[in-house]
């Protein structure tokens, strides 16, 4: 734990010269280590510039191979991170996931119907509230559409998270485990990383880790997140 | 917490994908993976932002899932698709990130030692194949990268003395 890493350890982590085991180890290591997490970051400024300047020609000798992937790599990004900075400074609440998945998008955007009747329109419609993130009225909206839509799992997905958001564990589990049996694909998969969450949350971590392994095994959208909480956990 | 993603991933991102290269996974997925970590740190940021505080702790987490999505990448047919959302305006950020300095450090090395450093950090080139295109020895090569690393560690804490 005291001990450094060896004296190369991190350069050749920025040069990709570490194999699986022994760049956890750095990692883990930069986690509780201040000196070597500022010589990481260190070593990443250095990646970044020498990479800047392999593409603007800016050094006094040019690259023989220019490297395309650098090139692609920042605008590649570019429209990624802008949605991201955009949502985290508007803190919009929720529906909250970037569309990694197809099928993310056609449970996330409920349309705009105003005078429909439809249990989508309905839903659109006790969501408001919680798209101000105001829970406590979501949790009044919601219930009362499950009142005329028993078994909608979606609604039951969204009171579960302002369940949560309330800190109201118990209540946020049982609709949470309500909307990962009565569903399947994406949203059953998303209720299931919830629970995981709500596990901890209710400081059960045998149970979270059961649900984290079982999303890692299925190895969709959420299986890293589950992997990374998996490795934290204690 | 707000974070700025751009500087984030211009300071991150390239030794992330040299990481993941280093892994095993192929240059036309890193972007993809880089994407995917992204997109579990930002999960993790909106759920429960209690579990990561601090520009260090997503580099870290940041890091890690480059670093255990690449071991899996090979598994994986379908990258993440972002398509759908829509672009506002990118945040604005006056502060010259911190790579400035560096590249005005690097500027000041002999053409020599700039190569050396495109090679092993832009190319991800090994000493060992250094040396084969150069016939330089590798622990010739070994010890004027350290000595490089110290001069600009050297230049960059007089940046920091000279900062108000
Ligand atoms: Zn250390």
């Amino acid at each position: 734990m005291n001990t450094h890493l060896e004296r190369d350890s991190l350069s050749r982590l920025a040069a990709g010269e570490l194999d699986a085991e022994e760049s956890m180890i750095a990692l883990k290591h930069v986690e509780t280590c201040s000196e070597c997490a500022r010589e990481l970051d260190f070593l990443a400024d250095l990646v970044a510039a020498v990479d800047d300047q392999s593409q603007s020609g800016t050094s006094a000798i040019e690259a023989r191979e220019p490297t395309t992937h650098s090139r692609m790599l920042v605008p590649a990004l570019a429209l990624f991170v802008v949605v991201i900075a955009a949502r985290l400074v508007l803190r919009i609440p929720e529906p909250v996931l970037p569309s990694v998945h197809p099928e993310a998008p056609a449970y996330y955007r409920v349309a705009l119907l105003a005078d429909d009747d439809s249990p989508k329109a309905r839903l659109d419609r006790a969501m408001t509230p919680y798209r101000e993130a105001d829970f406590v009225t979501a949790v009044k909206t919601l219930t009362e559409f499950l009142v005329q839509e028993p078994g909608h799992a979606l609604a039951r997905f969204y009171r579960g998270v302002c369940h949560q958001q309330l800190h109201d564990y118990s209540s946020a589990r049982r609709d949470f485990l309500a909307a990962q049996e009565t569903s399947e694909g994406f949203l059953q998969r998303h209720a299931r990383w919830r629970l995981a969450q709500v596990a901890i949350q209710q400081d059960d971590p045998d149970r979270a880790r059961e649900l984290l392994g079982q999303l890692v095994q299925e190895g969709r959208e959420f299986s890293l997140n589950a992997e990374q909480l998996l490795q934290d956990l204690p | 917490m707000t974070l700025d993603w751009q500087s984030f991933l211009k300071r991150y991102g390239p030794l992330a994908r040299n990481m993941a290269r280093g892994l095993g996974c192929r240059e036309e997925d890193a972007d993809d993976l880089i994407q995917e970590a992204c997109a579990s740190l930002w999960r993790v940021l909106e759920e429960t932002p209690s579990r990561i505080e601090g520009e260090s702790h997503m580099r870290n987490y940041f890091l890690k899932a480059v670093r255990n999505l690449s071991l899996r990448i090979r598994r994986r047919p379908t990258p993440a698709n972002m398509d759908d959302l829509a672009a506002p305006s990118p945040p604005t950020h006056d502060e010259p990130p911190p790579w400035e300095s560096m590249a005005q450090a690097i500027q000041r090395l002999s053409a020599k030692e700039q190569d050396l450093l495109r090679r092993r950090y832009s190319r991800s080139q090994t000493f060992a194949e250094i040396e084969r295109e150069l016939g330089i020895p590798v622990s010739t090569l070994h010890s004027r990268q350290e000595r490089i690393l110290s001069k600009l560690r050297r230049a960059l804490n007089r940046c920091q003395e000279a900062d108000p």
